[in-house]
């Protein structure tokens, strides 16, 4: 077993169409929040609450720093894509997702920066 | 590639150049909305895409020559057209245009640091990102 550093990882979405290597290529972060519904079954003479697993979510989320090759916007939005995240360096997270919000920022002593957020429609598999 | 610093931004609020600009910020949001069913595949949750929407935010000196853009562009039910300009000396600007509603001018001034004012803008209809020579 060996643990894997962040600075290989890379980000895909859009099968590198919608964020394109450009973008790819000044990625500083990337996160994926998959969480599990659950429904609470417990009842009167139970001592301990009990559960029930319910639907599966996932959320991924990634920053970079902006490109003068510039962000395409209008391809963002209102499409599910192919969104991969990538460490290189032994893992792949993938599913299919919609872009909920993109956030740009520039201040005037930094670099220009941008936040996207993912939902997650459907499966988040993990592969090798 | 290159990577943009934001000292060289600027911004334009309806057709002027907007002075001492600190920072800006655009947030574009999508709606989704859920169309999940019994026996899911996978058991996940699955979403379908929805509206698009969004906002900016321009921070800037507070300049003894009064507020730019003025409070009477908050009364503008139309709007005006906000571009906000990124760049790099010597190469090609980006600049995302949109039409802006001034929603809201905040200032802050304390005993310890320059005036500043803050507009926040509501985008109405679409937001475009395009070349800047």
């Amino acid at each position: 077993m060996s643990t894997m550093h962040g600075k290989s990882g890379t980000v895909s979405y859009g099968a590198g169409t919608n964020i394109n290597s450009a973008q790819a290529g000044e990625v500083t972060t990337w996160t994926i929040t998959a969480t599990g519904d659950v429904v609470e079954d417990t009842s009167m003479g139970d001592t301990w609450k009990t559960y029930l697993p319910g639907f599966l979510d996932w959320t991924g989320s990634c920053s970079f720093n902006l490109d003068s090759a510039g962000l395409p916007l209008a391809s963002l939005f209102g499409i599910s894509a192919a969104l991969d995240f990538d460490t290189v360096d032994g893992k792949e997270f993938n599913g299919s997702a919609i872009c909920t919000s993109c956030n740009i920022t520039n201040e005037k002593d930094g670099t220009s920066t941008v936040d996207i957020d993912f939902q997650g429609t459907g499966a988040l598999s993990e592969v090798a | 590639m290159a990577t943009l610093t934001g000292k060289d931004g600027s911004c334009s609020f309806d057709a002027s150049i907007t002075s001492a600009v600190l920072s800006w910020s655009i947030t574009a949001t999508g709606d989704v909305v859920e169309n999940t069913y019994m026996l899911a595949t996978d058991g996940y949750k699955t979403y379908l895409p929805g509206y698009i929407e969004w906002t900016a935010e321009v921070e800037v000196e507070y300049d003894n020559g009064g507020l730019d853009p003025s409070l009477t562009d908050l009364v503008d039910n139309d709007g005006a057209t906000l571009i906000l300009y990124q760049g790099l000396i010597s190469t090609s600007k980006r600049k995302y245009t949109g039409t802006g509603i001034i929603t809201n001018v905040s200032a802050n001034v304390s005993n310890d640091g320059t005036e500043t004012l803050s507009y926040s803008f509501q985008g109405s209809s679409s937001l475009t990102e395009a070349t800047h020579v």
